[in-house]
């Protein structure tokens, strides 16, 4: 079909327009993620078994078919399948087989000299019938060569009196194939299981410890003899009920009572001791819901033996006590949400206020205008006018911060609710902005809530925002001033991000490659860098000490400090990392690209980041003409790379 | 091969529109065809998604056709004899498509407009890839053969 024909018949069609797809598609987008966190559901563990089962089985099929050199008196392989034995006088007796059930088939003339003898399952079978013929040979071929039927059985007219049946099973001849195919299958499911079991990730997306906590916990593994109290061999939750059952008088073994009287664990009467602060059960308890998140066990009386106080007073079971202090230190570390999450997924609590058979944000929305309207009603609100949500939403909302309260102990719904919304659907960063919940709330009451700022705290505190929104120069300038000091005084280590121990362009290149990943949203298995770099970026390279490590700060902080590094030779500056005394030189040029690409009116680091975040995902970071024309500083008008980027860093130092 | 739904929400709408000629109901039978898609996670790693989505929108149509004609005529409904007088626009082409059986102008709009892979149509119509293949080519040529006749 020639093209004119093509796009005339194409032309020849029209529909109307739909009148509901973005809302359609906004609600599909949900559903989807939905279904694949619903996917990540199956147990790692469960996961990785099912793999290394699987693959076990393979390689045993694999190992069994290579050593096995025959199997039984069945096994032929070493033999013919038929085997032909002279029978009657030895004289070859042409025949021509005969036509069953008035079905054609090619006449064959075979030589029956012998009779055929074929080994079965059971004993070698040898068959001369007389009798008239049944079948023709020809007109079932198949049925000799790739029947799946256990035996084949084919009868031959001889011409003469006697028919020839032949028997042949089909069981020893399937042998490669049968092992083959069970190897394949095996080796199948192991591939699949083992990329599920990689999806299955899970991180808790907020801590709140203290200053210094880090410290207290690197004591906490330093000296695992030590705070292995019940001299298990295990640091476990355990410990920490035999620590608080000894620090609150309650019974414990002899070991767990040697052990602390040894190192000094004090009571919670002793007015002076020199315990150290990291052999205490809190340190334990908090330790425990922040390595390893908030587990229904930690959180069950049942889980704890039953201890009674050694004083005989009156007290409650230690059990109890200490579910209390673990659920008081949940609140505090705001550790409770993957309690909430797992009980969102089994389906005892219900996200989906709104009852549209959907948990997205107008579930939130809905949940937050509820919880706001409860605590106005509650005090003195002056001129608030609430937005009311139908009765059967507020009941439902009511119903849930109970239920979820129950199951946590604490007031943190509406965070949970948040970071719930953030795994099981799409994270869209208008949902963090005032004015899209104006479009949604209506505009007498749209200025009493502000639902975002859950959104903007979960932003600001898990680091994304720095990836997504904004980067800021002052305080860039704050911390890499901060950063070059203490890598001078021997107090940090210098970015070498990608472990080679040097400081060079390759540790600029692979900062480049993680910008580009994050933005696009690429993971450590979809990533070009290797998995040990990329791990190393996520968990070693806070270099602006925000808790964050390889964000937007912790990448410019790298690609300045190597260009320092490699640059040192062509400037005269004496290592000067504090570009902002250098600004001037960028003003004296005589060029009228003036690096500007986002149109402060200064040229600075946000300038580099932009370009940067353009080449990563162009759709995404958009440019105008003029701040294309004034971020292509290096060349000839050769269009936007990476040295423009780099271009600019080194004005800025001075290189 | 995973479907962009949303490339394929004009496509599917396309489909059902052409199949029961009413706008709003055709957008419910697509959201609807959507839905149960993504419903059946279990049909998404068989690589026949577009196959699936078309064969749920199909049947959503079909069951739609039938209540259709069990309800009772509202006075603004239209008799639907000239859908296709809406739907093509080309008078010349309108009319050698207008010849066409109801399958042939549906695989011509399946594999033209919808640019629907002669592999999915072959699943969707029960036949083998090269009679697919050999239908579409008869039924182009008939339809040249009457556009050009209508023409001169």
């Amino acid at each position: 079909m020639n093209k004119r024909m093509k796009k005339a018949v194409q032309e020849s069609f029209r529909f109307p327009e739909t009148k509901h797809k973005n809302e359609f598609l906004m609600q599909a987008e949900v559903i989807s993620a939905q279904e694949m966190q619903r996917k990540k559901r199956y147990p790692v563990v469960f996961r990785l078994s099912a793999a290394a089962a699987a693959c076990g089985m393979a390689v045993g099929l694999w190992a069994h078919l290579d050593n096995r050199s025959k199997l039984s008196e069945n096994d032929f392989r070493d033999e013919p399948a038929i085997v032909t034995t002279t029978v009657g006088n030895g004289e070859n007796q042409p025949v021509t087989t005969a036509i069953g059930n008035g079905e054609t088939a090619s006449a064959t003339t075979v030589n029956v000299s012998a009779v055929t003898t074929v080994r079965t399952a059971a004993a070698k079978t040898t068959t001369v019938t007389s009798g008239q013929a049944l079948t023709a040979l020809g007109a079932r071929s198949r049925s000799t060569t790739a029947s799946r039927s256990d035996h084949s059985s084919v009868t031959t007219n001889t011409g003469s009196n006697s028919a020839a049946e032949y028997t042949i099973t089909n069981e020893e001849k399937t042998y490669y194939m049968k092992h083959l195919g069970a190897f394949t299958s095996a080796f199948v499911m192991g591939g699949n299981a083992i990329p599920m079991a990689s999806a299955a990730e899970y991180k808790l997306p907020y801590t709140r410890m203290y200053s210094g906590e880090s410290d207290v916990f690197a004591d906490i593994e330093a000296n695992f003899e030590i705070v292995d109290i019940n001299d298990d061999g295990f640091f476990n939750m355990r410990d920490c009920y035999d620590l608080f059952c000894y620090s609150n008088y309650y019974e414990v073994s002899d070991t767990v009572a040697k052990k602390c009287r040894k190192y000094g664990v004090s009571k919670i009467d002793d007015e002076e001791n020199d315990t150290p602060s990291w052999l205490s059960y809190t340190e334990f308890i908090r330790y425990f819901l922040i390595k390893e998140g908030a587990k229904p066990e930690f959180f069950s009386n049942e889980s704890q033996p039953y201890r009674e106080t050694v004083n005989g007073t009156y007290a409650p079971f230690a059990s109890d006590m200490f579910v209390s202090a673990v659920f008081s230190e949940s609140d505090h570390l705001m550790a409770g949400y993957p309690l909430i999450s797992a009980a969102y997924r089994n389906n005892r609590i219900d996200l989906d206020v709104n009852a549209d058979g959907l948990f997205d944000i107008n579930d939130y929305i809905d949940y937050f205008v509820c919880t706001t309207n409860l605590s106005k009603s509650k005090q003195d609100s002056g001129e608030f006018i609430p937005w009311e949500r139908p009765e059967t939403t507020v009941q439902r909302c009511n119903e849930l911060r109970s239920e979820a309260e129950a199951i946590t102990h604490d007031n943190w719904l509406e965070n949970y609710f948040v970071w719930c919304l953030l795994e099981y659907t799409p994270f869209r960063t208008e949902y963090a902005e005032a004015s899209y919940y104006n479009s949604i709330i209506p505009e007498p009451y749209s200025k009493y809530y502000s639902p975002e700022r859950y959104f903007e705290e979960y932003c600001e505190t898990t680091g994304i925002e720095e990836y997504l929104f904004t980067f800021n120069t002052q305080k860039f300038n704050s911390c890499f001033d901060e950063y070059c000091k203490d890598v001078a005084a021997g107090r940090r280590s210098a970015p070498d991000i990608n472990l080679d121990g040097v400081i060079d362009r390759k540790d600029y290149e692979a900062s480049d490659i993680y910008f580009g990943d994050i933005l696009n949203g690429r993971n450590a298995s979809q990533s070009d860098l290797p998995s040990r770099v990329w791990n190393n970026i996520t968990s070693n390279c806070d270099f602006n000490n925000n808790g964050t490590s390889g964000d937007v700060y912790d990448i410019m902080i790298t690609q300045m400090y190597v260009l320092i590094k490699t640059g040192e030779s062509n400037s005269n500056s004496g290592g000067s990392y504090n570009y902002d005394s250098n600004m001037g030189a960028l003003w004296d040029m005589n060029t009228s690209r003036s690096g500007d690409v986002n149109g402060d009116g200064e040229v600075d680091m946000a300038d580099a980041v932009l370009i940067m975040q353009y080449l990563a995902n162009p759709d995404k970071y958009q440019l105008t003409d003029s701040a294309m024309y004034n971020a292509d500083v290096e060349g000839d008008c050769d269009g936007l790379n990476l040295n423009d980027a780099s271009t600019i860093q080194r004005r800025l130092l001075d290189l | 091969m995973s479907v962009d739904i949303k490339d394929q929400y004009d496509k599917i709408f396309r489909y059902c529109y052409y199949k029961i000629h009413d706008r709003d109901k055709a957008e419910d039978l697509t959201q609807e065809t959507f839905l149960r898609f993504l419903e059946s996670s279990h049909y998404h790693d068989m690589g026949k998604e577009l196959h699936y989505l078309y064969t749920i929108a199909g049947n959503l149509c079909a069951d739609a056709y039938h209540r259709k004609k069990t309800e009772e005529l509202s006075e603004d409904m239209s008799d639907g004899k000239d859908y296709e007088d809406f739907i093509l626009t080309n008078v010349a082409l309108g009319n050698a498509i207008k010849k066409l059986t109801a399958e042939e102008q549906e695989i011509i709009l399946l594999r033209y407009v919808n640019e629907v892979p002669i592999g999915v149509l072959s699943e969707l119509y029960g036949v083998s890839r090269f009679k697919m293949s050999r239908m579409i080519k008869q039924i182009l040529t008939r339809l040249k053969k009457d556009f050009k006749g209508s023409e001169g």
